[in-house]
């Protein structure tokens, strides 16, 4: 076990629904390292993500938060290094825009404590980030989906973890904020050398924002490694059974379906 | 409209009010100036009887019944993260209204029909619970499902006792099951029970707020999931069954107090949960002694009250609100 890294499994094994969705994974995540998870739907990548995070027990294998067991570790500790950006959020009695990204700062505060002047300003610089400044008092509930989805990054961001789970982070959103929002992030996390492991659906966005990549084929079989090497058209056809080609844009490699 | 300060002490400052109405008013007007007289114990006349026999019991357990009970439905809100919930929607006033029946179809009175409809309520939180957590998954929809169900097997065994119950016990039964707060016995435990599952509830409203955002959510955010819902599941269920052998069943306060304060101030539960408490509180003393001196000396079911004052007021609030569109 390297003293090194952020997150590490060993001989990880997910199992749900008749399924093996990895078996034998031994992956490990350095600081600063962006992850991208790709594969067809149903495949398993947000069990997966559920595992990382801790929120559902392996079939075998074993995870290491900063070379701690994380079956072992409570999760208000957890919740200060991890964070999670749902695929949906709901909430049942909305509140307000500013609310909302305050639940960030759960983990941090004490039992009976009130979020302090430094929460609220954290929470608001979050929601400057993602385009939501000047919307503190609208209520969640009036909010459009695209701007629901920047909501739930501001208030991971402003929770702060050290490694972002992300279940395709790009939902709802336009091709501008889904450029945008990830540009931050990269940014975002370029400044305390957070990790980040990402869902999604678009090959090109992984191409270009993610250094390390996991293939998911099914039936426990994963491939993982640099962006460079495991992204290629032999690779893609066979993950989304379909061929697939390759061309040379000014940003890089784009993966298209023949 | 969010003060959610400004509320909390609006109310607090109602509370003693509504306690001098209710003191003051019946089938002999006192004033409030002998109302005075009698509290600093210079009064012991027909006075004194009237209040400290009579109504300041009957004012102090419509209090603590409509605060537990807007309570026990703010968290019951919560925890089945469903805005129709109320303290009974799992069938505990169900099964605490057929053990109090059967107590009084078996001829017996007083302290057994109370003690009987404690035992019941609590009876029907274990079978609930346990039906619903059989295989260790135990998510809102399925509590919610299997506390209907059940809801609806007591409603059909007090529809049974009702048409085989002897005449004479039939008006009885139902003042009983449409809530009465006429026959008081001593508030002190229910109190207690209301101040101690205030305190417990109260450090973790926070992790409430963040529960109603799913249970994955809060389980991201460092919430115990497992251990806060079986929390507040059975402190709800403590607050409901001690607020229907206190006063059987009053509907519409734990549905629609939460509702109203949610519109007043928000959300927040670390605000929710006082301000429900003493709305509730002062909405059923003011009910109940609407109730009782309406139409004198004939008493009415408070629940008529709450209902005729709650209906126009919600839906007058619920017009004015963007909340809920």
């Amino acid at each position: 076990m390297s003293s090194h890294s952020l997150l590490e499994t060993q001989k990880l094994e997910v199992f749900i629904n008749n399924k093996t969705v990895c078996k034998g994974l031994d992956i490990k995540i350095n600081y600063g390292e962006r992850w991208g998870i790709i594969g067809v739907n149903g495949i398993g990548k947000t069990t997966l993500l559920h595992t990382l995070a801790g929120l559902r027990e392996p079939k075998d294998g074993n995870i290491f938060l900063q070379n701690e067991n994380l079956a072992h570790i409570p999760r208000r500790k957890i919740a200060k290094t991890i964070g999670v950006l749902f695929q949906n959020d709901t909430q049942a009695f909305p509140g307000t825009v500013l609310e909302t990204a305050l639940i960030g700062r759960h983990p941090f505060l004490r039992s009976w404590q009130w979020e302090t002047r430094e929460d609220i300003k954290l929470a608001q610089q979050a929601l400057e980030l993602v385009d939501l400044n000047s919307m503190d008092s609208r209520m969640i509930n009036t909010l459009s989906g695209g701007e629901n989805r920047r909501l739930s990054l501001a208030t991971l961001i402003t929770q702060g973890p050290l490694l972002y789970l992300l279940d395709e982070p790009t939902n709802h959103l336009d091709m501008h904020h889904q450029i945008n929002i990830l540009d931050m992030l990269v940014k975002q996390t370029n400044v305390k050398k957070q990790s980040t492991i990402m869902i999604l659906h678009d090959v090109n966005l992984a191409q270009r924002f993610c250094d390390h990549v996991m293939l998911l084929f099914g039936d426990g079989e994963i491939l993982t490694g640099p962006t460079k090497e495991v992204l290629t058209t032999d690779s893609l056809s066979r993950l989304f059974n379909h061929p697939t080609i390759k061309i040379d844009s000014p940003n890089g490699p784009v993966f298209l379906p023949a | 409209m969010k003060y959610p300060s400004a509320f909390i002490t609006g109310l607090l400052v109602l509370t003693p009010l509504s306690f001098l109405y209710a003191l003051s008013t019946g089938s002999v007007d006192i004033g409030w100036n002998e109302i005075w007289q009698v509290i600093i114990g210079k009064e012991h006349g027909l006075n004194h009887d009237l209040i400290v026999d009579l109504r300041l019991p009957r004012a102090t357990s419509a209090f603590l019944t409509g605060a537990m009970l807007a309570m026990a439905g703010a968290l019951m809100q919560v925890l089945l993260r469903n805005p129709l919930a109320d303290p009974y929607i799992l069938g505990v006033s169900g099964g605490a209204a057929v053990a109090a029946l059967s107590a009084m179809i078996a001829g017996l009175g007083g302290l057994w029909v109370t003690g009987s409809a404690f035992i019941g309520a609590l009876f029907s939180t274990f079978l609930v619970f346990g039906l619903a957590h059989r295989q260790g998954s135990w998510t809102s929809t399925r509590l919610l499902l299997t506390g209907v169900i059940v809801a609806a097997g007591w409603g059909a065994l007090i529809s049974f006792i009702l048409s085989v119950a002897p005449e004479a016990n039939l008006r009885g039964m139902l003042f009983w099951l449409m809530g009465d707060l006429s026959h008081t016995d001593s508030s002190l435990l229910p109190l207690i029970i209301l101040i101690v599952c205030f305190f417990i509830c109260m450090p973790f409203a926070r992790d409430l707020n963040i529960l109603a955002r799913g249970e994955l959510q809060a389980s991201a955010l460092g919430v115990s999931v497992f251990s806060l819902r079986l929390n507040v599941y059975f402190i709800a269920s403590i607050l409901t069954a001690s607020a229907v052998t206190l006063a059987g069943s009053i509907g519409f306060i734990g549905l629609i107090v939460p509702h109203i304060v949610r519109l007043i101030t928000g959300s927040d539960n670390r605000t929710l949960l006082p301000a429900s408490i003493l709305m509730g509180g002062c909405f059923l003393t003011i009910a109940d002694t609407l109730a009782r001196t309406i139409i004198s000396p004939q008493q009415l079911p408070v629940g008529v009250i709450t209902a005729m004052l709650g209906v126009p007021f919600f839906l007058f609030l619920l017009q004015k609100n963007k909340q809920y569109s």
